[in-house]
């Protein structure tokens, strides 16, 4: 029983389709990677699965049939590709705030996932790096327990101390009832975390497969498979 | 401790990890680095600290448990067993396994049997004698400090 | 929702309270002057200089009241800001209830005060010539026409608010790459504002009142009236549409 299905998904921008139908699923206890160029969509698929973009056309099976919408939003927890918080807020007001707005969140794993990353609580989110923000912004995604993750980049603009607590968190989650989708360009760092890999170009699924079987039959790794999928692909 | 360190960075990812895992624990137990009891690291442990995805962990303790090699506990986690046959035979599978792949690649670069026959035993002979002299060589400069008479002494006895 | 509200008002605090205290402290000055009625000349000068830095304050106040009020808007519908709120799992009434209300108390409480400052500046200077023996004539207000000038003030403050929120839901739904963009934005949902207000026109022509200002309406009414009410009711109604149509919005269609 898939935790999520998509099919046939699709988005339009004015002047261009982000989406092309995308069929996909995902089953719990897994993490996958969405790969791509940029601009290949990565973005707008995890942002029209957590509901802030609208799809034109295609049909999201959400964990316990949830309906899109209010339903849905409290079976996804989403890291978005760019982080915003009112600059007011440190990053305890932050949890304060996931505490107050989701019923899912758990202080217990709040608190580990916050020593494990390393965030400072008393600091202001605003007068942080940019890695540090994006560790507290996972910290807080990862805060609830919740079905589904979505992960957008989650490991750009980190130094490398930073990505191998990033690795070491999503590593640490619990996935009996879970997964998480994890979107990034930069393969070589990562594949070895992936259950299954989905690689997405021009708004389509062109390919998906379990890495330690593309690694037994093919030799190659993960990276290199990417590589010969998006090497004729066209920058935008 | 496990070098888990050392093992993460040496990952090929072109060949399946979990194999690659098993390859790792089976040359600590055969060098006698993990013995008979010796707890291992919890899959989740393991995981973080190889930064490998838990199910690839997973999956590499079942196929060593299969073979007997390590075994879990209920609430205590994971040991190594007590299990002299099931490292002999990992024993046997991985001089078998690199004497195969060093055949490969020799019949590769056009070497017959013989010739490689006789190149390993004069490689053989070699590694002996600089095995002999280096001992040498260490004795020596243990002895250095003490009674020269009596080292010599020592040496030609 | 309370705790929508609550974060809401956290977020708008700073500038508002910074606006609310001085327009508070302000006033309270200047009324009280205007209440001591100091006679002769001083008097006059006092009263003349308090009545218009109370307008000017008020005019300042509106102004940040606007901008702030702008935040509130960019919040909901700009990303990446308003992923804070709309990844939230809640409906959207519940979410623009808690954007609009801590806005509306504020505001509200600040603009009546300012107006408040205003009404009696103009009750001493009034008083002020009569002592010098003009006449300016006589305002009289009752409870009715109190209670009245209010509630129009008030409505017509929310169904602006309302409005814009609900042209910024407009436009994100269907243009969603559109930015909602700062005074200039604003400035232009005014409109909506006054196109909806046409709506009124059968009822002007029964309740003799007038209003001034654009920002709220101090209807002094003479006499609280059965125009006056199908007026407040019909801006009620307004109001509830419009914000059922901006959550709506919000629920289905708000692209980020």
């Amino acid at each position: 029983m898939a935790l999520l299905t998509i099919r046939g998904l699709e988005k339009r921008y004015p002047g261009a389709k982000a989406l092309n139908g995308v069929d996909m699923e995902m089953e719990a206890g897994r993490i996958y990677g969405l790969l791509g160029p940029n601009m290949s969509g990565k973005t707008t698929l995890l942002k029209t699965i957590a509901c802030l973009l609208q799809p034109d056309a295609g049909d999201i099976v959400y964990p316990r049939e949830a309906r899109r919408g209010e339903e849905s939003k409290k079976t996804v927890s989403l890291l978005p590709d760019a982080v915003a918080f009112p600059t007011w807020m440190t990053v305890g007001d932050a949890f304060r705030y996931y505490e107050d707005m989701y019923d899912d969140y758990s202080a217990e794993r709040a608190d580990s996932m916050a020593k494990m990353l390393e965030v400072p609580p008393a600091k202001r989110i605003n007068g942080l790096s940019k890695g540090m923000q994006e560790r507290v912004a996972l910290g807080l995604a990862f805060s609830r327990e919740t079905s589904i993750y979505l992960l957008d980049e989650p490991l750009g603009g980190i130094d490398p101390v930073g990505k191998m607590k990033v690795m070491e968190s999503i590593l640490a989650m619990p996935l009996e009832q879970s997964s998480i989708l994890l979107s990034t360009h930069l393969v070589k760092d990562v594949e070895a975390v992936f259950d299954s890999v989905l690689f997405l170009s021009a708004g389509r699924i062109v390919f998906s497969g379990d890495c330690e079987e593309i690694r037994e039959s093919q030799g190659k790794t993960v990276e290199q498979v990417y590589l010969e999928v998006f090497a004729n692909v066209k920058p935008d | 401790m496990l070098p888990t360190e050392s093992w993460r960075v040496g990952f090929d990812e072109r060949y399946p990890i979990y194999r690659q895992i098993i390859g790792h624990f089976s040359r600590a137990l055969i060098k006698g680095e993990l013995g008979a009891g010796d707890r291992i690291p919890s899959i989740r442990e393991m995981a973080m600290a190889l930064k490998v995805n838990t199910n690839t962990i997973q999956r590499a303790y079942q196929e060593m448990e299969r073979e007997e090699l390590i075994g879990s506990q209920r609430g205590k986690g994971y040991f190594v067993m007590d299990n002299e046959q099931a490292v002999a035979q990992v024993k046997k599978n991985m001089v078998n396994e690199t004497m195969s792949r060093f055949l490969e690649e020799m019949h590769a670069l056009g070497f017959e049997d013989p010739e490689i026959l006789d190149g390993l035993q004069a490689e053989m002979a070699e590694m002996t004698k600089m095995d002999m002299a280096e001992a040498e060589m260490a004795n020596m400069e243990r002895t250095k400090g003490g009674d020269q008479y009596g080292a010599v002494d020592n040496q030609r006895a | 929702m309370l705790n929508q509200i609550k974060y809401s008002a956290r977020q708008n605090l700073g500038l508002r309270v910074w606006a609310f205290g001085s327009v508070l402290v302000l006033n309270v000055v200047f009324i009280a002057l205007g209440a001591l009625g100091m006679s002769g000349l001083a008097g006059m000068i006092m009263s003349v200089m308090g009545a218009s830095l109370t307008s000017l304050a008020l005019t300042g106040l509106l102004v940040v009241i606007v901008i702030a009020d702008v935040q509130a808007f960019r919040s909901l519908f700009a990303a990446p800001g308003a992923y804070t709120t709309l990844l939230v799992p809640a409906p959207g009434w519940k979410i623009l209830l808690g954007k609009i209300i801590p806005m509306a108390v504020f505001d509200l409480a600040a603009l009546g005060i300012g107006a408040a400052g205003v009404v009696v500046q103009g009750l001493s200077v009034a008083n002020m010539s009569l002592e010098w023996g003009e006449e300016i004539g006589s305002l009289e207000f009752g409870f009715g026409e109190w209670m009245a000038s209010l509630l129009s003030g008030a409505g017509n403050y929310l169904l602006l608010i309302i409005s814009i929120f609900f042209v910024c839901a407009l436009v994100k739904s269907v243009f969603f790459r559109a930015r909602v963009k700062g005074l200039l934005g604003v400035a232009s949902f005014f409109a909506v504002y006054y196109v909806l207000n046409l709506l009124d026109m059968p009822l002007i022509a029964m309740a003799p009142y007038s209003r001034f200002g654009p920002f709220f309406s101090v209807d002094i009414a003479i006499g609280f009236n059965v125009g006056m009410v199908s007026y407040l009711l019909l801006m009620l109604i307004k109001i509830v549409v419009l914000f059922l149509a901006t959550a709506h919005l919000l629920d289905r269609r708000i692209n980020l």
